[in-house]
């Protein structure tokens, strides 16, 4: 039983890496506008979080805490996937432990990996795979669909190997100091900036919204669209976002704001706003 | 012909879910599924010089952040088999899959919206009964069936019974619901960023979601460079914090 308690401070065993590469894959099986892939995170730390949580109580209030939208470039996502299993694991041995904390290092790596992850494979690696396999592929030659797999899998599967072991490796030599100098504090309010300034920056990216509205001023037709890009750019997506933020605060179910938004899109096409 | 068509409804299958199930391995692209195709309907060679032609044309359109790229999977695969099937060139394939193309995107936006999200919260339902098993199969295959089974069936009857058949009833589809989807397709995420707001909002730290919106549409930088700023920015918060040292018993 002793020597049990020495072990159980590595807590990742191979067969752990194992079970959170082969289960990464599937993060975005669940996705959705909302959770996105908040499910295929929970899905692939399982196995190591029942290690770290014997008791039933436990590890579903663990599995819970996963549960939160989250969204990363699926290539790199064991790495954060492995970070949490560290910071779980923290949690269990640690008391003073602020579970929020393990959200707002998860929220605040999501830009900043994806950021890298998009431009890597998305941007870089996969046009070259493509642009070999392309040239071979158009002469007929069956090569060319064979190498564009075979590079594309052996970096792909690299990288997610890579992001695992480090991503658990950086969290536990991080978390071995964390309860002195209230460290687990300063990390939990500094993910949590990191993590806003990166939502605010995703707000602009990532949701997209332009009225096609225009009218005639003075003689000249001018596009409404226009006169917000002068004053404020973005103010439509920030708008629907904070719209959503009010109706969640005002306890509106998930489904009633999606179904909103399809029947005011549709509406807004009919009459001409987008 | 019933076989043939059967067996490109699999690959189609395959395909459309490769996001969902296998992780994006990319053995849904064009280029990849053009040899298999090839090889089912008889004329590898031609398979292999498709694919090639099409990956060059999709090359563009990927899954990037939460924006959803025009259907690649299942409507190359239709692509390829018809232009075996007709001889038809390269060009007179893809627009007889066209329409499918632009439905089976906007049938992909609906699952991610409706089936995603009902699924999500059965999960969360399953995790608080403490059903580990159901929330598992929730979550492997709400999705991955919804978007799977309907690509599989059009490319179907597409390949069985001639492209026109679909896309006679696919053009019932009034252009305005088409539309609309799409503007739906470009909001929707901000459901999701509403949610982590909602859950990290906290009046003091507001102003940087600010900064970053602001460093995005007014500089122009890219997530990275954001990323960036709002980390040195968390450091000089978290450097500047003060704790009251009365909980420590000297």
């Amino acid at each position: 039983m002793e020597k049990k308690e020495q072990q159980s401070t590595e807590i990742m065993t191979a067969k752990d890496y194992r079970s959170i590469f082969w289960r990464s894959f599937t993060i975005q099986s669940s996705w959705s506008f909302d959770k996105m892939m908040a499910y295929g995170y929970m899905y692939a730390i399982e196995k190591p979080l029942r290690k770290i949580y014997p008791n039933d109580d436990d590890f579903y209030a663990a599995l819970k805490r996963h549960t939160e939208t989250f969204n990363i470039t699926p290539h790199v996502s064991p790495f954060v996937m492995t970070l949490g299993v560290a910071m779980e694991e923290e949690n269990a041995k640690n008391e003073d432990f602020d579970t929020e904390s393990i959200n707002n290092v998860k929220v605040g790596l999501m830009g900043p990996l994806s950021g890298i992850g998009d431009s890597f494979f998305w941007g870089t690696f996969r046009v070259i795979a493509a642009g070999i396999g392309i040239g071979l592929a158009k002469q007929g030659n069956i090569l060319g669909a064979i190498l564009y797999f075979l590079i594309y899998t052996s970096i792909h599967f690299l990288t997610k190997i890579l992001a695992g072991k480090y991503g658990y490796k950086l969290g536990t030599k991080f978390l071995e100091n964390a309860s002195e100098n209230h460290m687990m504090e300063k990390l939990s309010y500094g993910a949590s900036i990191l993590g806003l300034t990166v939502i605010g920056a995703m707000i602009g990216t990532m949701v997209s919204l332009q009225t096609t509205l225009s009218f005639n001023l003075s003689g000249t037709e001018t596009t409404l669209q226009s006169i917000f890009d002068q004053i404020f750019p973005g103010l439509l997506p920030l708008g629907a976002t904070f719209l959503c933020v009010w109706l969640y605060k005002k306890n509106v179910k998930t489904i009633y704001i999606i179904l909103g938004i399809f029947v005011l899109s549709i509406l807004g096409c009919m009459i001409g706003i987008f | 012909m019933v076989v043939k068509a059967l067996l490109v409804a699999l690959v189609a299958f395959l395909a459309a879910i490769d996001e969902q199930t296998f992780g994006a391995c990319m053995m849904s692209r064009p280029l990849f599924t053009g040899p298999i195709i090839g090889l089912i309907m008889g004329d590898m060679t031609t398979g292999i010089i498709m694919g090639a032609s099409l990956e060059a044309m999709f090359m563009g359109s990927i899954m990037v952040g939460s924006a959803v790229p025009p259907e690649v999977y299942a409507s190359s695969v239709l692509s390829i088999a018809v232009a075996i099937q007709s001889g038809a060139g390269v060009g007179t394939a893809v627009a007889l899959a066209l329409p499918l193309s632009v439905f089976l995107q906007m049938w992909r936006n609906f699952c991610y919206a409706i089936p995603g999200s009902w699924a999500g919260k059965q999960i969360d339902k399953a995790v608080n009964e403490r059903n580990l098993k159901k929330a598992n199969l929730l979550h492997l295959t709400v999705v991955p069936l919804s978007i799977g089974i309907p690509s599989a069936l059009l490319v179907f009857v597409a390949v069985a019974f001639g492209a026109d058949t679909i896309n006679n009833v696919l053009n019932l589809i009034p252009d305005v619901v088409m539309d609309g989807f799409n503007v739906a397709a470009g909001v929707l995420s901000c459901v999701g960023l509403a949610l982590l707001i909602k859950m990290m909002s906290n009046s003091k730290i507001m102003p940087f979601l600010f900064i970053g919106f602001i460093a995005v549409m007014y500089l122009g930088m890219d997530v990275i460079g954001v990323a960036v700023a709002g980390l040195c920015m968390a450091l000089i918060a978290v450097n500047s914090m003060r704790f009251e040292e009365a909980e420590e018993d000297f």
